[in-house]
């Protein structure tokens, strides 16, 4: 154990991901494991694509999602937080809830008509659904920066953009991170749901297990998806410890 | 070095600075006193233009600073407050460093900067310098943003309450820190204070504030020989301002130059105490002399009670 407890915050992370990779590369050769729950089923391992490919794909719609609503949340938090921009301040908040009331669901079917199906119709109902958790810890993060650490940048001569980039996204960094992390876990479980409109994710196996009726499919795709969501929270977690405390 | 001209600042409804008038000169310590709504913060926030005012000029080196760039303005003005405002993010180095990253000097010279201010304040550099600002004490925090304050070389410093936060022993410490400090540098300095006692020992001139006016200015002899009306007199503390008095002068203005008869074992004071001290241990002795020592503890003189209080013959009282 003293060579994990080396790694410092980071073990955590590093064996929930070694695990993952293990189960991805090795979950087709435990056939006899997933006979038990099948039985009478002739095939028991998800075969249409391989899990290394569903788990790239569903990272990759995860990733850009995420990126996607940081970008887009993180940008209204800033900008309703200036001087300028504070009468959107109310605006931004009840979108950003709206966009939490509505199931992702309803964001893909539709994004469909427009979007056409697959990847783009699931990228963009996880960055709308990931948005909310950003914009409000955004704003509560940049709000929440002490009055006088403000007044002394300003008072010292730094610049806008230089207070914005030293001084207050440094330490929203902890508040705003938070919320990316709700996001990619909503992400993750979300994007299961993007395979009933043609995108490749590790939901696939879960949706064909419940329409075939074979519940080893669906246990492949849970199992890999909640180690997937598990693994990056532990990611998150390492990351904020490394983070400077700020109070 | 700094003018005001007829400057006012209305706020949505309220005149918090009403056409007040000041010039301040070069290398003068020059204190605004009032209580709390009295404009002296406003007054001095505009002066770096962390509040832009409404009316009337505001010059510094003899040009309207509405004509200078607000940020490299700043940057020209050291300035503390009372809260500190360190940036929890960064170390003791990089917070005094600020400003001359921002003036863009070269690495090694703000090293060598901020380690000359740390040992200025007497905070060893080997020590502080990579502290954050949470592991200091209130009144270490608070020389910290004092050393922020002065690290760009500012001709200007303007200082807000800096040391209202801190206790009575630390406050001192710092005040006469500050003063040794400013001795050596000779800047220009604008300090706000509620205080009027860190006003009379800080002070060369005092501008006492009252509902967005300059209400009197003048040194604290002044000030305390002559109060304008009954708002100054009660903020100079009426009952004590004898003391107050007593409390600018040095022993040794008013010694005799005597030291015959002196006995090492009788009180004595030091020749740089203030003439209040004098009284108290006089007081506290029950003795009306007191022996003046110099630094090194060898006598200078004499001190008696009818040395302080010098009166005139009219002013005895009558005895029959």
């Amino acid at each position: 154990m003293r060579g994990l407890a080396r790694l410092g915050p980071l073990w955590q992370p590093c064996l929930l991901l070694a695990l993952l990779g293990l189960l991805v590369h090795n979950l087709a050769n435990w056939e006899s494991l997933f006979r038990l729950v099948q039985p009478d089923t002739r095939q028991v391992i998800y075969s249409r694509d391989s899990f290394s490919y569903l788990l790239w794909q569903h990272l990759a719609l995860v990733g850009l999602a995420v990126v996607g609503s940081l970008m887009i949340g993180l940008s209204a938090a800033i900008l309703v937080t200036r001087t300028r921009g504070r009468a959107f301040l109310p605006l931004v908040n009840q979108l950003a809830s709206m966009g939490q009331t509505v199931p992702p669901v309803a964001v893909l079917a539709l994004a469909v008509p427009v979007l056409g199906f697959g990847n783009p119709a699931t990228v963009v109902a996880l960055l709308i659904y990931g948005l909310f958790p950003i914009v409000r810890n955004g704003i509560a993060g940049l709000q929440g920066i002490d009055g006088a650490v403000l007044e002394s940048a300003r008072g010292m001569g730094m610049s806008a953009m230089q207070i914005l980039w030293q001084v207050e996204l440094p330490l929203a960094a902890k508040v705003i991170l938070a919320g990316v992390r709700t996001s990619t876990t909503f992400a993750i479980a979300t994007a299961a749901i993007g395979s009933t409109v043609g995108a490749r994710t590790l939901g696939d196996p879960i949706i064909s297990g419940l329409i075939n009726g074979n519940n080893a499919y669906v246990i492949q795709g849970a199992l890999l998806i909640g180690l997937l969501a598990i693994s990056l929270d532990a990611l998150f977690s390492a990351v904020d410890k490394w983070l400077p405390s700020t109070h | 070095m700094i003018e005001l001209r007829r400057l006012s600042k209305h706020f949505a409804d309220t005149t918090a600075v009403d056409a007040i008038d000041l010039s301040i000169a070069r290398g003068e310590l020059c204190v605004l006193v009032g209580t709390s709504g009295c404009g002296k913060s406003t007054t001095l926030r505009m002066i770096n233009r962390l509040i832009e005012y409404s009316e009337g000029t505001l010059m510094v080196d003899g040009r309207p600073i509405d004509q200078l760039d607000a940020v490299q303005l700043r940057r020209r003005m050291g300035y503390a407050i009372q809260s500190t405002g360190l940036f929890p993010h960064w170390t003791v180095a990089q917070n005094i460093g600020l400003v001359p990253r921002l003036l863009k000097w070269p690495k090694s010279k703000i090293a060598q900067r901020v380690d000359e201010l740390l040992n200025l304040l007497n905070m060893p550099a080997r020590e502080f310098a990579d502290k954050y600002p949470q592991q200091l004490s209130g009144g270490q925090a608070q020389r910290v943003g004092v050393a922020r304050a002065l690290a760009g070389d500012p001709d200007i410093l303007l200082m807000d309450e800096p040391f209202a936060a801190l206790d009575p022993i630390t406050r001192s410490n710092l005040q006469d820190e500050l003063l040794r400090i400013l001795h050596q540098m000779g800047k220009t300095i604008v300090f706000v204070t509620h205080d009027i006692d860190e006003a009379l020992k800080l002070a060369d001139r005092i501008v006492i504030m009252d509902q967005g006016r300059i209400v009197q200015q003048g040194s604290a002899h002044e000030l305390l020989s002559q109060p304008a009306n009954e708002f100054v007199s009660q903020l100079l503390g009426k009952a004590d301002r004898g003391l107050k008095q007593a409390s600018l002068r040095q022993v040794q203005e008013r010694m005799q130059p005597n030291i015959q008869g002196y006995q090492s074992e009788q009180p004595s004071i030091s020749a740089k105490a203030s003439l209040k001290q004098a009284l108290s241990a006089m007081l506290w002795h029950q003795q009306d002399y007191l022996w003046v020592l110099d630094h090194q503890q060898q006598p200078q003189g004499l001190i008696e009670l009818a040395d302080i209080i010098p009166t005139k013959p009219q002013h005895r009282r009558p005895r029959s």
